[in-house]
């Protein structure tokens, strides 16, 4: 029987002869949001990138352990990345929308896969930038170009583009870090809002939102997963000085 | 987010204050009608006590993860308070059924009928604070405070009664004592009920009322 949804056992990351990421045995459960935080180059993007091989892109990579999808190690010669990728979506810091129209950057992973009939592909476009929060706003310019709009609806546009895969994991590497207060909150209430349908992961500079909006939170230091937890426990009791320390601005 | 979970834990002091309230009523049948309810008042005082840790870390755990500000922080804060004094409030109801138990069957309580004026009175008041504290209601609240002086009255008038009782009847000293002791803590309950009142104000308006018996009174000294 698979408990996590997603499981790293024994993991350990090198970019060249830099240990990034030390034994990191991590379990994630399904349809809740982790958090994982930590001070710059502590690892934390570097591990939501081994989830769906974003790390395969850097040349000097190598990767010890496994990465298990339900139950399946990701890493296995065998599988598909793309496949891994189409059911692991990615959100970034910095909203990078394609350059092309609104309705496009939504439909473009499920055209370029040619398998869907165009009123399918329009359905999920719809239910997608509704699920994302983003339709009132754009339902009548569908056919602009996408770079028109605010960084917040931006952000929004990336999250319904990666839920038209219907993902069954969503990472989300600092996506607010960008946005202003009223749009952060925006995303932060979305997240909240897509648990019941997605597993979130999502990396976070501000302790304050893993707090507000995660379930399970995983604090990293130096490449190592110091504590993982109920976010409700890491807050108030941490078992490690150095989940403390960081939590109460000591360092990091 | 953080509205919705206040929402809650305001339920949750409401149905402990239900619960500190059933107490009293219970533990008063004894006299009232020699009904002995020590037992369920005991099981009720462990689920007061249950209730008061889990509001507690409801409480810790809305503030390290939610931040609360400004009046959220404030009703956060006073509900962690409220919750303490709920949870002593059980313990004075518990004292309260403890004296009853002793005296059931004790006809001696009709010699002091001002008891049960002092018990209504009290519950009232008690009552009256949390429905100001759930209404977020300062006037209400203020109310609470100033009756107060009226159960403390009520305390003295009993105690001078009573002595005079004991002296008239030195051989019931035993069932006079538990009745002294349950008006003691009726005045207790209404101490801790005028805390409700007070922290209420404090949450509604951001004004410390306590020990200042002018604005207690409502008059405005500003």
């Amino acid at each position: 029987m698979v408990d996590n949804q997603l499981q790293t056992t024994n993991l350990n990351l090198w970019f060249g002869n830099n240990h990034v990421l030390h034994d990191v045995n991590l379990g994630i459960k399904g349809k809740k949001i982790t958090a994982i935080i930590g001070p710059s180059g502590c690892g934390k993007s570097t591990l939501l990138r081994t989830f769906n091989r974003m790390n395969d892109l850097i040349p000097e990579a190598k990767i010890t352990g496994e990465v298990l999808l339900d139950g399946e190690n990701v890493y296995n010669p065998k599988v598909d990345v793309t496949s891994i990728r189409t059911r692991i979506g990615m959100v970034f810091q910095k909203p990078n929308p394609f350059p092309k129209s609104i309705y496009n950057n939504v439909a473009y992973g499920l055209v370029i896969q040619k398998k869907y009939r165009k009123s399918e592909i329009q359905a999920r476009v719809e239910e997608s930038l509704k699920a994302a929060w983003i339709w009132e706003e754009v339902k009548d310019r569908l056919h602009e170009s996408a770079m028109s709009l605010s960084g917040g609806q931006q952000q929004r546009l990336c999250i319904a583009r990666a839920l038209a895969n219907n993902p069954e994991v969503l990472l989300l590497d600092e996506p607010t870090s960008a946005l202003d207060p009223q749009s952060t909150a925006k995303i932060e209430e979305l997240c909240l809002d897509l648990k019941n349908r997605v597993t979130i992961l999502i990396v976070t500079h501000n302790i304050a939102q893993a707090g507000r909006i995660s379930d399970y939170t995983a604090y990293m230091y130096l490449g190592e997963l110091v504590e993982f937890g109920e976010t409700n426990k890491v807050f108030t009791v941490p078992q490690d000085k150095r989940t403390e320390a960081y939590l109460t601005g000591v360092y990091g | 987010m953080l509205s919705d979970k206040i929402l809650e834990l305001k339920k949750q002091i409401t149905e402990m204050a239900e619960l500190v309230g059933r107490m009293v009523s219970y533990s008063f049948e004894g006299i009232e009608k020699g009904i002995n309810h020590y037992s369920e008042v005991m099981d009720l005082e462990q689920e007061v006590n249950r209730m008061e840790l889990e509001i507690e870390e409801n409480c810790i755990v809305l503030i390290a993860l939610q931040h609360p500000e400004a009046k959220d922080l404030r009703i956060i804060l006073m509900i962690y308070k409220i919750n303490n004094d709920l949870e002593r409030l059980g313990d004075q109801a518990f004292n309260i059924a403890e004296s009853v138990a002793q005296t059931v069957g004790s006809s001696l309580i009709n010699q002091i009928p001002d008891l049960m004026s002092m018990k209504n009175f009290t519950l009232e008041m008690f009552d009256n604070s949390i429905e100001a504290f759930v209404n977020e209601s300062v006037n209400e609240a203020r109310l609470v405070c100033n009756q107060d002086e009226i159960v403390d009255s009520y305390n003295r008038h009993i105690y001078h009664q009573i002595v005079d009782l004991i002296k008239d009847n030195p051989a019931n000293i035993h069932d006079y004592m538990h009745l002294l002791r349950i008006a003691k803590n009726l005045e207790r309950i209404a101490d801790l009920s005028t805390n409700i009142g007070e922290n209420t104000v404090y949450l509604a308006q951001g004004r410390v009322i306590k020990h200042h018996q002018d604005e207690a009174a409502g008059k405005d000294v500003s």
